[in-house]
């Protein structure tokens, strides 16, 4: 009994506990992170879900996802940058030089888009930036010597991060940090799929914040967390009675401020499912694509190519959008979704031009209601969003 | 193999070609407009053969600037290169690609896409208009190849075959993306139904390395003040570089370029109409909707663009009796640092070094970049490229916002207006 107590006692999370937890998405109400750094341990910032988190995990760091979210003007990003760079990375930007982001030991970028890539030069050329920078080369391609490069990659970036910081990471360090990040997949796909629910316990913007929590915070802890949150999920009551006018999914650019998903809800409708690479596309479960002959390796890099090149959907790898669409079709169908919003972030261009093609593909091979819209990451032309998403979801009853 | 024969913007440009040097010809002093004669003697004389091939049944291959078109030589088949495609349009249809662009805005493509695919998407979306049978392309420099290219296979159902072209240029880089063509070459026979032919392909290769020869003593020459060659060599070598790819034109063109500028050297001569009061050097690329801007730089504003990031070239020729395994290497390190691959898909330092090194080699005043909206990966750079260059240099850059396939984002006589305040600021 006095077991179960405990058991029942860790799991416990009431509404102002799992409010918290939600708020811990921006910097100063993060107060692991606080913690973590007032014990004296290392950051490591990163840009993108292709990056190895589990090397930095394993070398006793925090692996914490750069997010635009708070930022408020672009006044030191466009001194550098064009108007031609998208708002998200500016907005990144301009939060590193105004020291947001103070709390940085280190920051990894890979190639994964035009905008993203050029963050590592212009930051390397800025004589006050002195937090080390670390760079991945990302192939555009599945294939088995793919595969290898981005095998290759993980190995240099592991040795560089032990010669930078003068420590050991060892293969149990690595192989017990992806335990934990497959643990971390799970139990995040398992929060995501009460999101099929036709009363989904969660909403969309709630999700989203979840996710951003998600790449704040140690995964040792945060797996404690989301353990507490799926038990409090589960036995929720108040959204259990909602019906909504209509259940959305969303696709595109990267949305880690929680205020656009809340635009797409505020007209009663619910964002049940997403394809954007700051949610969901970070922890797929299942491998897209494996090389020839795979089989499951001892050796920790290999498993890690695996979760991050093997198991990450972007528009950025070219010969990969007929599995993408499928992973949309699926998400269309087991969530029951009533309409697709398919969004970029001005100046997007690989979720631009794919958005493209999807508007044609999910009209005309699903006949799902699309709404094809571009807008700034800063949220600066909130009332004719609302107008737009206000006419879809008219449409989509319409159709009901 | 089902062949298409939609090629009427070969066609087309084919005849805006050959009326225009028939006027140059028939009109204009022999004196004048040498480059431009030369381009387009080669220039009409591709398309012709090219249009003569695809009527005898040759597959016609779409292909990206950044690929070593020599390659496809070693096929029967026809490549094509899509952004000079668009570009070549721009420049010399009535209404440049607009309608093209218009065309693919219309399907969904952004607008801040790059014009340099877009033309060919809006062609290929046009009814009979223009089509081709397999694509073989890099994954470099830009998203926007990334992205467009996938438009190509997923919305025109086109065989698309990319190369991925590593970040990393080094020798595990070279090695790599050598690995990458090799495999191309192998799909592409697939899909053709050809064995290549790698003696045909050694023919092409040394066409271009015969080139590079000339383009290096043509760099040389350039460096001497006043510079011996009209500003309109840029636009013009950006497309023949890759269009002439590989072709016995490509040779002679810049065979006739380098007599000429040897020429005019020896004889301290400029050339006609250039009055050099400010030297210039363009660390992105010239203007490619308007043919008359670079003259109109010479001519009126005296101020020459002595060369763009196009026209200079980093690379070593492959050697005339290379092992197959030899001539993949090369052509691969040649690819991955051709001009804007080798600045764009890789680490800013190689665009500042070598902006750096351009200035000075040509001994300029100043420097412009045009900074076109579908280049993302560019735009990044300029203020640090500004700060270098000023720091290092003492040389000031001018960035001008535009698109340089589209006139109706920035006018040609905004950018003219542009840079004749900035000169005015250098006197």
């Amino acid at each position: 009994m006095e077991a179960y107590e405990a058991y029942r006692g860790y799991l416990n999370m009431d509404k102002g506990d799992f409010n918290r937890f939600l708020s811990m998405y921006k910097v100063d109400n993060n107060t692991f992170l606080t913690d973590w750094k007032n014990n004296g341990k290392k950051v490591i910032g990163y840009y993108c879900s292709y990056l190895p988190e589990e090397i930095i995990h394993a070398a006793g760091m925090l692996p914490y996802r750069i997010k635009g979210v708070e930022n408020v003007d672009f006044i030191k990003s466009d001194a550098i940058l064009s108007r031609f760079n998208c708002t998200y990375v500016r907005s990144t930007l301009n939060l590193i030089l105004n020291q947001k982001y103070e709390f940085l030991d280190g920051l990894l970028i890979a190639n994964t888009c035009d905008h993203v890539r050029r963050i590592y030069d212009v930051l390397n050329y800025q004589k006050d930036f002195k937090t080390p920078l670390f760079f991945i080369s990302l192939p555009h391609l599945f294939s088995n010597e793919g595969w290898n490069w981005v095998k290759d990659e993980i190995y240099l970036f592991r040795e560089s991060l032990m010669k930078s910081y003068n420590l050991k990471i060892s293969d149990d360090d690595t192989k017990n940090a992806v335990i934990l990040y497959n643990e971390n997949r799970k139990l995040m796909n398992e929060i995501g799929s009460l999101r099929a629910n036709r009363r989904p316990p969660l909403t969309g913007t709630e999700f989203s914040k979840i996710c951003l929590v998600n790449s704040s915070i140690r995964k040792d802890y945060a797996n404690k967390e989301l353990k507490k949150v799926l038990s409090y999920l589960k036995s929720r009551k108040e959204l259990k009675d909602n019906e909504y006018r209509a259940r959305l999914m969303v696709i595109g650019s990267s949305i880690d401020n929680p205020a656009f998903i809340s635009i797409l809800e505020h007209a009663n409708s619910i964002v049940i499912a997403d394809a954007i690479c700051s949610q969901s596309r970070s922890f797929l479960e299942k491998m897209v694509w494996k090389p020839e002959g795979y089989e499951k390796s001892s050796d920790p890099i290999k498993e890690l190519v695996g979760a991050t090149y093997g198991r990450v959907l972007c528009p950025r790898m070219m010969n990969f959008h007929k599995e993408r669409l499928k992973q949309i079709e699926e998400l269309v169908r087991k969530h029951k979704v009533d309409g697709v919003v398919l969004q970029r972030i001005e100046f997007c261009d690989l979720h631009g031009i794919e958005n493209s093609f999807l508007q044609h593909e999910l009209k005309e091979q699903l006949d799902v209601p699309v709404l094809n819209i571009d807008r700034e990451y800063f949220l600066g032309d909130i009332g004719r969003l609302r107008t737009r998403v206000e006419a879809f979801i008219e449409k989509i009853e319409r159709r009901k | 193999m089902k062949l298409r024969r939609n090629i009427k913007p070969l066609v087309l440009l084919h005849e805006c070609g050959t009326t225009m040097l028939e006027l140059v010809e028939g009109a204009i002093a022999k004196q004048e407009l040498q480059v431009l004669r030369s381009y387009f003697r080669g220039l009409n004389s591709i398309l012709k053969e090219d249009i003569d091939a695809i009527n005898n049944g040759a597959p016609i291959i779409g292909t990206h600037f950044a690929f070593p078109a020599e390659l496809f030589y070693c096929f029967d088949a026809v490549p094509i290169c899509f952004e000079t495609l668009s570009y070549l349009s721009s420049a010399v249809l009535t209404n440049g690609s607009e309608d093209f662009y218009d065309a693919a805005s219309n399907f969904g493509i952004p607008y801040h896409a790059c014009t340099s695919q877009k033309g060919v998407v809006g062609m290929t979306l046009k009814p009979d208009y223009f089509d081709v049978d397999a694509i073989a392309i890099p994954t470099a420099p830009c998203d926007n190849t990334i992205g467009m290219y996938q438009f190509f296979s997923e919305a025109r159902n086109i065989p698309v075959i990319a190369a991925d072209m590593p970040y990393r240029h080094n020798e595990r880089g070279y090695k790599y993306y050598a690995q990458e063509l090799r495999k191309m070459v192998d799909d592409l026979a697939k899909i053709l139904h050809q064995e290549p032919d790698y003696d045909k392909l050694r023919k092409a290769v040394s066409y271009s390395s015969n080139s590079i020869k000339y383009q290096e003593e043509i760099n040389n020459l350039r460096a001497a003040t006043p510079c011996p060659l009209e500003s309109m060599i840029n636009p013009m070598g950006a497309c023949v570089q890759n269009f002439f790819a590989g072709r016995p034109q490509k040779e002679t063109f810049y065979k006739e370029v380098a007599e000429l500028a040897r020429d005019r050297v020896k004889k301290g001569v400029k050339a006609p109409g250039m009055e050099e009061e400010i030297r210039s050097y363009w660390p992105y690329m010239s203007i490619f909707f308007s043919i008359e801007f670079c003259e109109w730089m010479d001519r009126e504003l005296n101020m020459s663009l002595v060369c763009d990031m196009f026209n200079h070239f980093f690379f070593e020729p492959i050697k005339e009796n290379a092992t197959v395994d030899e001539m993949f290497e090369g052509l691969a390190k040649q690819s991955m640092e051709y001009p804007m691959v080798r600045q764009s898909e890789s680490f800013a330092d190689v665009f500042l070094d070598d902006t750096l090194f351009l200035a000075k080699k040509f001994n300029v005043d100043c420097a412009v970049f045009t900074a076109h909206i579908g280049c993302k990966q560019s735009v990044s750079v300029i203020q640090i490229l500004k700060e270098v260059l000023k720091d290092e240099l003492g040389i000031p850059l001018l960035t001008i916002e535009l698109d340089i396939g589209d006139k109706r984002l920035t006018s040609i006589e905004t950018i003219k207006k542009r840079v004749r305040e900035f000169k005015k600021t250098l006197l």
